[in-house]
């Protein structure tokens, strides 16, 4: 704690600034990406959400006030930023943002960026089917393998919620699998 | 029915795949995007307009001041000399409305005036031959 405290210091002095800022992207870019794809899906989107979210990073460290982890703000902001992408991606485009998850969905098979089969296709399609919370909490449960309570710091939701949530997701995917 | 069982499945990892080396330059673009701070700079050509602002107020009050000073004189006094050649000629005034503008006090200087010795109003009145003319006007 006492490190992160010293590391929001040189991320906050002017002069340590820039040096401190290249060992926060070292430190978070793979994390970061992995959280993002789950829910962007395709590279290229990826990509570009990823480095709006660093660069909002930077912007807003001014107003990080430190009360919580380092981490779990800066996941905050990045699956802010992947959701509002989504959102808008879909408005652009007409469509529900489940829609618009079917059709990246499918367009993953082709995707060189993707290695997966049938099964895999198939859980991604039913994640897709889930409420946006219940689908958040799953893919950060299960693919990148979060704690509940990290969970719990970056969405703001108590860790007996979050268990509730990836429950009655687990369940539903269960259902979608066996009937699809 | 077949049975899934997510906790009973092997893993079932994302499939999503990194491509190779974009982590490589990925700080860097990030870096570059990054909003520096810059000192913030006065323009010269501003800093001398705010001048001429200046200087043309200054030139402005300078104008205007005399000419309202100019302008107060005029309209609240009047030249005495200007004052007198308009009452000696303009004919319309008699003496009636010039004795009614005065009061008391001016009776009392004018009396003063009129404080003449008792042997030269004899000696007047003694060589005046014309004397019963003023009294019978």
């Amino acid at each position: 704690m006492q490190e992160e405290k010293e590391f929001i210091k040189e991320l906050l002095n002017p002069k340590t600034q820039n040096q401190a800022f290249k060992k926060l992207l070292q430190e978070y870019q793979k994390p970061l990406y992995n959280h993002i794809r789950t829910i962007v899906l395709n590279h290229d989107d990826t990509d570009d959400v990823l480095q709006n979210t660093f660069v909002k990073v930077f912007q807003y460290l001014n107003k990080f006030k430190g009360e919580r982890k380092l981490f779990s703000w800066i996941y905050r902001i990045a699956t802010n930023e992947a959701l509002t992408f989504l959102n808008q991606k879909a408005k652009i485009n007409g469509v529900t943002s489940e829609t618009l998850q079917n059709k990246t969905i499918d367009n993953l098979k082709a995707d060189v960026y993707f290695d997966g089969n049938e099964i895999q296709i198939k859980l991604q399609k039913a994640i897709a089917s889930l409420p946006e919370k219940q689908q958040l909490v799953f893919k950060m449960k299960y693919f990148e393998e979060l704690k509940y309570e990290e969970i719990s710091e970056i969405l703001g939701t108590s860790v007996g919620a979050l268990k509730a949530s990836y429950h009655h997701a687990v369940k539903k995917i269960e259902t979608f699998v066996k009937t699809n | 029915m077949k049975t899934f069982k997510l906790a009973n499945e092997p893993k079932i990892k994302s499939g999503f795949i990194i491509p190779e080396s974009y982590f490589d330059h990925f700080s860097e673009k990030v870096m570059q995007q990054l909003p520096k701070e810059e000192p913030k700079v006065i323009s010269l050509f501003l800093r001398r307009k705010s001048w001429m602002y200046v200087a043309a107020t200054i030139i402005g009050l300078g104008l205007i001041i005399p000419i309202y000073n100019d302008f107060s004189n005029h309209s609240s006094e009047i030249d005495e000399a200007i004052l007198e050649n308009y009452i000696t000629n303009k004919s319309d005034i008699s003496d009636t409305d010039l004795a009614s503008l005065l009061d008391e006090e001016d009776i009392q200087k004018m009396s003063i005036d009129l404080n003449i010795e008792d042997k030269i109003i004899e000696n007047q009145l003694s060589t005046n031959t014309n004397l019963e003319q003023h009294i019978t006007n």
